[in-house]
């Protein structure tokens, strides 16, 4: 996969990244931000690779074109709401620009997309680490941070999104992203319930009460709001992969 | 055909199975390839009549036999579905308990229901756990089926029967309690969550499925 260029979108100064090979995300501690359990904890996250930017529209149209299954007269209605590809000019005609990150994908799309190029999609953990760890090698402060999602929540144009974008790969500043296992589940003792939206867990739920992680927090549960079938034009992916394969 | 198809792709799936599951053909296999895609909507499109089936996934479950169980073969008769894990010590027995339940009045009523119990633990739920964890609930019988399969499969299904779940940082599952009804397609007709709800509900359901 060829490193495309870098393109500046004039209309909202976001940089472009998408379409680049995976890099290798070295091993090392996740403090999840998000108590999912009663305690906070720090898991070891072993290395992989993890595509440099979201899957373009163009990578995407190469998918469909090489799964005709997938194609959006053709996909089950059980694997998309109805929306799949919906801006798409033909079954297998992507939308104008290309190199745009790919959305209205359901779940079930992009992890089969992510499967045919043999890896799978994050897993929360592997996606959230990545974050801290470009975050922390870019030394993008909290509150920078901070504003860069809320930024993106509310559609404001911010001239630091540029660089931060090209830093974290993307991650930050174009499109959510689906995640092999983005549904919450939270648990404290006994009582499990689904932190599907309730205001009132907000605060029961933060590791830490500062801008940074209510930011992260609101990625979490924004993200969990989606049913696996959901397609919109916020929301794309990329792939990780195993640390061994050949890409 | 049906056989060769799981066969070969149980060769395929063999070392990959844990955590990359074969979800859509690999791109580089040909057409001429001997062996069949295993994509989830082209191939399992010509089997199954319905755009709404879960059998629409294509999976191949492994049961408590050991025996590889495509979850298309479930179709013809309605199917009651659940997802545990054998090592769970609360939740999931009266999940099954529950199941013989609601199993048992749809007898009542004349209609002798498959039963599909999913594993969430791919790392530890083998046949033999399975077995018996079937056999503790005396339900190594005829029509029922407890299975495991690929960390993918079993995502995707969770998925398809909206089961949210999550490995602790102890090796348990935390993971919603949901039963299910398919009916004679594969299409999710009802479904309930909690515990010990009883099986009137899922009796009205079944009354209103086409006989």
């Amino acid at each position: 996969m060829a490193l495309r260029p870098l393109l500046l979108a004039a209309s909202l100064c976001v940089p472009l990244v998408t379409g680049a090979a995976p890099v290798v995300i070295p091993a090392g501690d996740f403090t999840s931000p998000v108590l999912l359990e009663r305690e906070r904890r720090t898991v070891p996250v072993a290395a992989f690779k993890l595509d440099s930017a979201p899957v373009s529209e163009a990578q995407f149209a190469g998918f469909v074109a090489a799964n005709p299954g997938w194609q959006r007269d053709r996909v089950p209605a059980i694997f998309h709401d109805g929306g799949y590809l919906r801006h798409w000019s033909s079954p297998s005609t992507p939308g104008q620009d290309e190199d745009r990150p790919v959305t209205r994908v359901s779940w079930f799309a992009a992890r089969a997309y992510c499967d045919a190029q043999g890896g799978q999609l994050p897993t929360l953990e592997q996606w959230e680490y990545a974050l801290a760890h470009l975050r922390a090698r870019a030394q993008i402060t909290d509150d920078a941070y901070a504003r860069l999602v809320f930024a993106w929540y509310n559609q404001t144009p911010l001239v630091e999104r540029h660089q931060t974008a090209i830093d974290t790969l993307g991650m930050l500043g174009q499109v959510n992203e689906w995640l092999e296992d983005y549904q919450l589940l939270l648990s404290n003792g006994e009582q499990i319930d689904f932190g599907g939206g309730s205001c009132g867990d907000t605060a029961r739920l933060l590791a830490s009460y500062d801008a940074a992680h209510y930011a992260t927090f609101l990625r979490y549960q924004s993200r969990s709001g989606y049913t696996p079938v959901t397609t919109t034009s916020t929301l794309g992916f990329r792939c990780a992969y195993p640390l061994e394969s050949a890409l | 055909m049906m056989m060769n198809q799981y066969l070969c792709a149980a060769r395929v799936l063999g070392p990959l199975a844990v955590g990359f599951g074969l979800l859509a053909a690999p791109h580089f296999l040909s057409a001429e390839e001997p062996c069949p895609h295993h994509d989830h909507s082209a191939m399992a499109a010509a089997e199954v009549s319905s755009e709404d089936s879960l059998y629409q996934s294509g999976i191949l479950w492994q049961d408590q036999f050991d025996r590889t169980l495509p979850v298309t073969t479930l179709a013809g008769q309605p199917v009651l579905v659940t997802m545990v894990y054998t090592r769970c010590a609360t939740a999931c027995p009266v999940l099954v308990e529950d199941i013989k339940q609601i199993h048992s009045a749809f007898a009542d009523q004349g209609t002798d229901a498959q039963v599909l119990v999913v594993s969430l633990d791919h790392e530890r739920d083998d046949a033999a756990h399975l077995h018996a964890f079937a056999e503790r609930h005396g339900a190594n019988r005829e029509g029922w089926h407890f299975v495991s399969g690929s960390a993918a499969d079993i995502r995707t299904w969770a998925a398809l029967l909206g089961v949210r779940y999550r490995r602790t940082t102890e090796g348990n599952y935390d993971h919603s309690n949901v039963i299910a009804v398919l009916d004679a397609s594969g299409e999710l007709v009802f479904r309930q969550e909690g515990l010990a709800q009883g099986p009137h509900k899922a009796v009205e359901a079944l009354a209103r499925l086409p006989r």
